[in-house]
């Protein structure tokens, strides 16, 4: 293998690293909601830091090996979409914060009914994430389509569930707060379906050339 | 100087060089201090002193007339100016390869073994011994497996990329610590070039590599840090894609960006 490929494929290793940790941020932010597990939240905020330090190295070895080999053609749009993967993980790990967070703030309120939709919502979503690495480390096309696919089923959910939220007529202080910061919640997953739909049309792009950005 | 334990990263160093030909004052008070075991790039706009500074390494500027040199330059800490320096002693420490490939037209057997018989006493170096000294130096090289079957023939039969490698390998018996490379791909087309870097590659840690090219994407492919000259001055040094993405000096921007030279 040329030096340069091998380049290529050690960064592209690391930006799997990056994605693994990201994807688990997902799944303990998950749990944090769901079976309610405070040191899920603790492991999430760890893992901040290491995903900060990842985007900096991703991001300063993907400049260099620009600078240094002048790539064209596909390398160039790896190197590039590897930058734009970078911050769409780095923004996913911010989410997973954001939801701990609120769930955080959400264990000040009564246990309350089930989360019904938004438990589904993560799932699908913490799927995204793992199906959109997959898809960018084996350039599966397929795989990238399915993901944008799942992106109309989560945007369904959470105006299912913004809409079900709104309409808890409750006039009780506990239950506004409890619903908002479910709304909260809500929207981080949704946001990181949305980033994991964006890593798939990167990879869409690193691998056709195709941009499909805003056309599905 | 010599003071400095820093100085043991270094293999070439130079305080305030100075070199004219004639009254053309070619490299002006040029100080750096050049890595042991990294590829280092010399590029600059024709001109700029970077083929002179490569030279004086090995002191072959002086087998022109009317040169003249002030400051001082060490090559593994020993000042190569000191009058008990012995020239083929350091030449030896310190290898060339030239723009074209300049095999002697003699076998390639007899161009790797040269330069050691000629620094011997012939009769201390058994055939054996010789003829392992040929094998490893034409393996580092990547040579052994295409030639190995005719160490006999003329090294000038050779393609022009098989005898650039040639020339690297003939410099490896007398264990160089320094190898100077002025542009030596110009004579080779893509695959050659290719080949070249892949071998300088190979040989990065274990020789210091100074390297002068005109050839900006090879430098910042091969080297891991680079000097950029202009009109016999050092303008800049730093890590290779430092220089390229960061340069701290506007001439050295305007030169990568291409607006001169």
């Amino acid at each position: 293998m040329k030096k340069f490929e091998q380049e290529l494929e050690n960064l592209k290793r690391r930006v799997m690293e990056m994605g693994q940790t990201a994807e688990e941020m997902v799944a303990l932010s998950t749990a944090a909601l769901i079976e309610r597990d405070a040191g899920a939240m603790e492991r999430v905020l760890a893992n901040e830091a290491t995903l900060d330090r990842f985007q900096l190295e991703i991001d300063g070895e993907a400049v260099r090996l620009i600078t240094i080999y002048t790539p064209i053609a596909k390398d160039l749009r790896f190197l590039l979409m590897v930058a734009r993967i970078n911050a769409e993980l780095e923004r996913i790990g911010d989410q997973a914060v954001n939801n701990c967070e609120y769930i955080q703030t959400l264990s000040s309120f009564t246990p309350a009914s089930p989360i019904g939709d938004l438990a589904k919502m993560s799932d699908i979503t913490r799927g995204m994430v793992r199906d959109a690495l997959a898809a960018f480390d084996h350039e599966d096309l397929e795989k990238a389509q399915l993901v944008l696919k799942s992106d109309d089923e989560v945007d369904q959910l959470y105006s299912q569930t913004f809409t079900d939220l709104l309409e808890d007529k409750a006039d009780d202080a506990d239950r506004v707060g409890r619903s908002m910061n479910l709304i909260l919640v809500a929207r981080s997953v949704e946001r990181i379906a949305d980033h994991a739909t964006n890593i798939c049309e990167e990879v869409i792009y690193m691998v056709n050339s195709e941009d499909v950005r805003h056309k599905h | 100087m010599t003071d400095d334990p820093a100085a043991d990263l270094f293999s070439i160093e130079t305080r305030e060089l100075n070199l004219w030909y004639g009254d053309f004052h070619a490299l002006k008070k040029i100080s750096v201090n050049i890595r042991h075991g990294l590829i280092t790039a010399l590029i600059g706009p024709s001109g700029c002193g970077k083929t002179t500074f490569l030279r004086c390494s090995n002191r072959l500027n002086e087998r022109y007339g009317n040169v003249r040199t002030t400051g001082e330059i060490r090559i593994l800490r020993k000042n190569i100016y000191d009058p008990d320096v012995d020239l083929s002693e350091l030449r030896k420490s310190v290898g060339m390869v030239f723009q074209r490939p300049n095999p002697l037209p003699i076998s390639i057997y007899e161009n790797v073994t040269f330069g050691i018989t000629v620094n011997s006493a012939s009769r201390d170096l058994r055939r054996n011994r010789l003829d392992q000294l040929v094998e490893s130096s034409l393996r580092e090289v990547e040579l052994w497996d295409t030639v190995k079957d005719r160490l006999g023939d003329r090294a000038t039969l050779l393609t022009l990329e098989q005898q650039q490698k040639l020339c690297i390998a003939r410099l490896l018996p007398l264990k160089p610590q320094v190898i100077l490379m002025d542009e030596p791909c110009s004579a080779l087309d893509a695959r050659g070039t290719a080949a070249i870097e892949r071998l300088m590659d190979d040989l990065r840690g274990k020789y210091t590599i100074l390297i002068v090219t005109h050839n900006m994407a090879q430098a910042r492919r091969t080297s891991d840090e680079c000097i950029f000259m202009l009109l016999g001055e050092l303008i800049e040094h730093a890590p290779t894609a430092d220089l390229f993405l960061k340069p701290a000096r506007k001439e050295t921007e305007m030169y990568v960006e291409g607006r001169y030279g």
